[in-house]
């Protein structure tokens, strides 16, 4: 995530102001903070092109050896 | 070096006028910007189709990709094989409509909507070999006449495919199964397809998916007379003071290169060979080879795609097995009321988780969280998506230039693309949409929605035409009828920048069977 999103560091920076992580994300949410929403976007593509998140939602490759 | 023909670009243009060239007895030399991938070094990674930089499949970071206005970068594959490589298989002929457009429709104010100068009889046997010698699985044509059958056989339609043709048939609309260039049996020396899931954006792990990397390429250097160079990037077209096309410099292996050639063909696609031909101004063309009458660039076209979903109804079960569209319809190509052309309608490939979080989920799911994570696991087996490449009205304004600052490794300016989608597609592209829907209610899906991101603006991201155009009239466009460049009787080009509008369907098959009448010209030229 650090890679495609340099701006993570002062994210979670903000992130450590909050008393915890669930208000956090739900002020960042609800305020639509276009930085919180980048880094939405960039966790969830990486976690959904993980093979190990497949078997969650139902996608299988059908390839021998590959999930 | 010294050749019968240099080729510029190795994808679905290039491979196959590679090979008609050497099958001739010409000498060719086959420069490729990028590699020769194989399908065990495709690293298969799911971020790979969001547009960013395809890890070991895009343009090698040497060759600079184009950029957008506004600094978004365009994402270009470089390989052997370019398209085809990693395409859906889709190998659509045209409608005949499709190259008359102006006559049918006349010309929208601010657009370049023109009539091609050949019809669709002239290009229709250059559609049975291109069908032939690529392998396409299909079982009709039901929009326009054909004098061969396919080669192959379709691919097994399957429920989601049926259920899709129960709802179309209650809507009047009469479908058949859309054409694939993949071995539904073996064909061409390779296997079959195993219905694997990884296609559209992937190489294939079987080696059934058909492409130019796997049959004219391969022929082509068979023939011990073509040389294919990878990492190969051409700078310029040489010319001499009379016009004719004398070579082509390019670099290779980090040095500077040149080849001398009675015939050159181009090939890298309507960006590239639109920045090589502004490239190569000289004394004597000041504006770029070809550009006298300031067409080369313009008229850049794509496909914009609506697209809609649905949920299937319990007991229609959805496999996710690959190839993917198993029913497409043409009752929306041409003749709908009040817009300019149409397009294909199909059900798509199979979505990449990755995919789907991004662009397929209801517009009321939240991005993140619990209602997130329980969607997704609802929606992804049971939904299911129609879409259409709707054709684009050209403008001269949507164009290829070189960037005024920007430079690549090589010290040659950046490829900017500009301009916007024309209003006519925009209301073409909402009147397909409500056909999508139509087609998913006719069906029995319920839910349907329409995802929030379907466009990016100009034209979409993959399907470039149009740059070169060709013209009966060297004022109105860069290619004659047979694919020449106009006042350059040795310069050809033989890639969807000749395309005068870009059909209401997938256009590689157009490429090649262009590619394949335009090299067999050259071929003539040169023997």
């Amino acid at each position: 995530v650090r890679a495609r999103f340099p701006g993570v560091e002062a994210l979670l920076r903000r992130l450590s102001a909050f008393p915890s992580l669930d208000a956090a994300l739900h002020a960042l949410g609800e305020g639509g903070d276009d930085a919180f929403a980048a880094l939405v976007e960039i966790v969830h593509a990486a976690y959904y092109a993980d093979p190990r998140s497949w078997a969650s939602i139902g996608y299988t490759t059908h390839l021998p050896g590959r999930p | 070096v010294s050749v019968d023909a240099v080729v510029v670009g190795a994808g679905a243009g290039g491979g196959a006028a590679a090979c008609v060239l050497a099958e001739a007895g010409c000498s060719v030399l086959l420069l490729e910007r990028g590699d020769l991938i194989r399908a065990r070094d495709d690293p298969r990674d799911h971020l790979a189709p969001l547009g960013g930089p395809i890890p070991g499949l895009d343009a090698p970071a040497s060759h600079a990709r184009p950029l957008v206005a506004g600094g978004r970068p365009w994402s270009l594959l470089g390989a052997v094989g370019g398209g085809t490589l990693v395409w859906g298989m889709q190998a659509w002929r045209f409608h005949p409509d499709d190259f008359r457009m102006a006559s049918r429709y006349g010309v929208p104010a601010g657009s370049s909507l023109a009539d091609w100068p050949i019809g669709y009889d002239e290009l229709e046997p250059w559609y049975v070999r291109a069908e032939h010698q690529l392998g396409v699985a299909g079982d009709e044509t039901p929009y326009a006449p054909r004098s061969a059958p396919y080669p192959l056989e379709p691919i097994e339609r399957g429920p989601v495919g049926d259920w899709l043709a129960s709802g179309a048939a209650r809507c009047g609309w009469a479908t058949f199964t859309p054409p694939l260039a993949v071995n539904s049996t073996a064909y061409g020396g390779r296997r079959a397809c195993v219905r694997c899931s990884e296609c559209l954006g992937f190489t294939c792990p079987t080696d059934a998916k058909n492409g130019s990397h796997n049959t004219f390429v391969p022929r082509a250097v068979a023939t011990g007379l073509c040389t294919l160079v990878t990492g190969a990037q051409a700078t310029r077209i040489k010319t001499d003071g009379r016009g004719r096309a004398s070579g082509v410099d390019y670099l290779a292996g980090g040095q500077r290169r040149s080849a001398g050639a009675r015939v050159v063909v181009l090939a890298g696609g309507a960006i590239e060979t639109a920045r090589l031909l502004l490239l190569s101004a000289s004394r004597h063309h000041r504006a770029g080879i070809g550009n006298e009458h300031d067409h080369v660039g313009r008229h850049l076209q794509g496909h914009t795609y609506p697209v809609a979903l649905g949920l299937l109804p319990p007991g229609v079960p959805n496999p996710n097995r690959g190839p993917g569209p198993s029913v497409a319809t043409t009752a929306h190509n041409h003749g709908n009321p009040g817009v300019v052309g149409g397009g294909m309608l199909a059900n798509d490939f199979v979505k990449t988780p990755v995919t789907f979080w991004r662009m397929c989920l209801p517009p009321d799911v939240p991005r993140w969280g619990l209602a997130n994570k329980r969607a997704m696991r609802e929606l992804y087996g049971r939904s299911i998506d129609v879409k259409a490449p709707v054709q684009e009205v050209p403008t001269p304004e949507n164009r290829v230039t070189l960037h005024a600052r920007l430079r690549d490794p090589a010290g040659l300016p950046l490829p900017e693309l500009a301009g916007a989608v024309h209003p006519e597609t925009l209301r073409t592209v909402e009147f397909v949409r409500g056909r999508l829907l139509a087609w998913l209610h006719a069906s029995g899906a319920e839910p349907t929605w329409v995802p929030t991101e379907y466009s990016r603006g100009l034209s979409d991201w993959f399907h470039q035409a149009g740059t070169c155009r060709m013209s009966a009239d060297p004022r109105d466009g860069v290619a004659d009828p047979s694919g020449r460049v106009h006042g350059h009787d040795n310069l050809f080009i033989a890639d969807g920048s000749v395309h005068v509008t870009n059909g209401g369907f997938n256009p590689a098959l157009t490429i090649t069977a262009l590619a394949l009448r335009t090299a067999t010209d050259a071929a003539t030229a040169l023997t």
